[in-house]
């Protein structure tokens, strides 16, 4: 099969505007017009084919209703080529396609940069800001695999950025929440467990004695998993984090504890530690409303009424 | 047409389930074939991480920042163990030259590029709401993303669409679409149940369009 050559006299309409059109042409001799309607100002525009190009190709190739008429000016000569015979010529001569290729690539940069600026008013986040936050939403929803990628990607591409620390911070955590197993958490559809019976008492020895870093890790695993002790595991996570000086994910883990478990016991003693945090931050008057609540909701009996009864005495005398 | 990708080896990248191959707002210049494997294309919405798609052997993503110096508009997160050949602008080139099918298919996906944003475009420019969503659904339909049709005898078409992905094409929030999809439930124009929408009449809403977008014309001239 090979394509065929069709004359049009002057003034007739090759294909029209909205039609399916199947074939690809190429002008053989004389003027053709494409006739279409400017998407931005809606004004009739035009453009002349000269004799060799081609017309015709988007509708042909994406199937889809052609979006402009096209009109022979003069009487004119033009070649036909179903959608395969095209692929075939093209095929064997790859300077036609990537000649395509520029053209598309111009008017795709145009109507891409067109639609954008009809959006622009839903995001106006600049890209160092915005792939923080991509790293943030996976630190928050602990897809930590996901969050150490984007803030590691942030490092690579803002060294000297803003949220420099912050993002130092975050990929340390991440790091950690997945160090020793290089498996994701349990948020992420993948089990942290395993069968492993990870160690409360452990945890807790490494707790009591400073070691922080070493009880997060179980911590961590355990409160993901279904054990008796994953409610207080989870409250101490956030202690621990506070411990190892990551007061706003501390923060963050805390609420999200007292969130999840209201009625635990752990609950006075995570606003203690919320209170902390603000403390550390040097916003004593919000630390003080927490360990107030905190020491409202708490029994005398309880060693972190002492705690906080002690802790609130301080800052009055430094207050005074 | 089965692509011959061997002589591109040299470029291939290997990825796990859950890495991400780039992230949304990264600023980036090369663009991704896929040789194995799936990947997803993410876009976080506020707190909601949603996937736009799943692309599987044979598709490309990242091709925009070839035209466009701008950040990349989604995460793409490998969804199985995947290889993947990574091009630039450099390489761009050699890879077309020597893969004239390869070179026809991204032709192919431009054209189609090209058709959706500029139908993309037409819905944005509506002033009206409801002229919008409206559109929204007849684009879907054009480009034959719906479950089941019957416009012949009813004019009734089945969409497999959220309002968040209908808010998402129409550019506006799904705060401000809901209240649209709901007052066209009372009118009966279409029926909500979950993530599926039936559209009454699609043949309606095209006349409506129509009518509105010549309207808006008309005012504007």
């Amino acid at each position: 099969m090979s394509p065929r050559a069709v004359n049009f006299r002057a003034g007739n309409v090759i294909y029209m505007k909205g039609f399916r059109n199947s074939y690809v042409y190429v002008l053989k001799s004389g003027v053709v017009s494409l006739n279409y309607q400017d998407i931005q100002t809606g004004q009739e525009d035009q453009d002349q084919i000269r004799t060799g190009e081609l017309f015709g190709v988007k509708s042909a190739l994406g199937g889809y209703a052609t979006d402009e008429q096209a009109l022979a000016l003069v009487d004119s000569t033009v070649l036909a080529f179903t959608v395969e015979e095209f692929e075939q010529v093209a095929s064997s001569n790859t300077r036609i396609i990537m000649k395509m290729l520029k053209v598309y690539s111009n008017q795709l940069r145009r109507i891409h940069r067109q639609v954008q600026n009809l959006l622009s008013t839903g995001d106006s986040r600049n890209p160092e800001e915005g792939l923080f936050s991509i790293g943030l939403y996976y630190h928050n929803t602990q897809k930590f695999r996901q969050s150490v990628a984007a803030f590691k990607r942030y490092l690579i591409h803002y060294p000297a950025g803003k949220f420099l620390n912050e993002v130092r911070e975050k990929i340390d955590y991440g790091e950690s929440m997945y160090a020793d197993t290089g498996t994701l958490s349990s948020a992420e559809g993948y089990s942290s467990g395993g069968g492993n019976i990870y160690s409360f008492d452990e945890a807790m020895e490494y707790y009591e004695s400073g070691e922080f870093r070493k009880a997060l890790q179980l911590f961590s695993k355990i409160q993901e998993s279904r054990s008796p002790d994953s409610e207080e595991s989870a409250l101490r996570v956030g202690v621990c984090l506070f411990r190892l000086g990551r007061g706003s994910d501390a923060s963050i883990r805390l609420t999200d504890f007292i969130k999840k478990n209201g009625q635990s016991q752990y609950v006075p003693e995570a606003l203690y530690y919320i209170g902390e945090c603000y403390k550390a931050n040097r916003d004593t008057e919000k630390a003080i409303s927490f360990y107030k609540k905190a020491l409202s909701m708490s029994d005398p009996s309880q060693q972190i009424y002492i705690l906080i009864t002690e802790t609130l005495q301080r800052l009055e005398g430094e207050s005074r | 047409m089965k692509l011959d990708l061997s002589m591109f080896e040299r470029f291939a990248v290997t990825y796990n389930p859950g890495d991400i191959v780039f992230c949304e707002y990264e600023p980036g210049d090369s663009f991704y074939l896929i040789q194995s494997g799936k990947v997803k294309i993410v876009k976080i919405f506020g707190n909601i991480e949603k996937t736009l798609d799943i692309l599987h052997p044979g598709e490309f993503f990242g091709e925009m920042a070839l035209l466009e110096e701008a950040p990349r508009s989604a995460t793409i997160i490998a969804v199985e163990p995947c290889k993947l050949l990574e091009f630039n602008k450099e390489n761009f080139e050699i890879l077309m030259k020597g893969n004239p099918q390869m070179a026809m298919k991204l032709l192919r996906l431009f054209t189609k590029r090209l058709y959706d944003q500029k139908r993309r475009f037409m819905i944005l420019t509506l002033e009206d709401i409801d002229a919008k969503i409206m559109d929204v659904f007849l684009m879907l339909f054009e480009v034959g993303n719906y479950i089941s049709e019957d416009v012949e005898t009813s004019g009734k078409v089945v969409f497999n669409n959220s309002i968040d992905d209908i808010a998402h094409w129409a550019g506006i929030s799904p705060d401000e679409c809901q209240p649209v999809l709901n007052n066209f439930s009372i009118q009966r124009k279409l029926e909500i149940d979950n993530d599926r929408i039936t559209v009454k009449n699609i043949n309606e809403f095209r006349r409506q369009v129509d009518s509105r977008r010549r309207r808006q014309e008309a005012i504007e001239e």
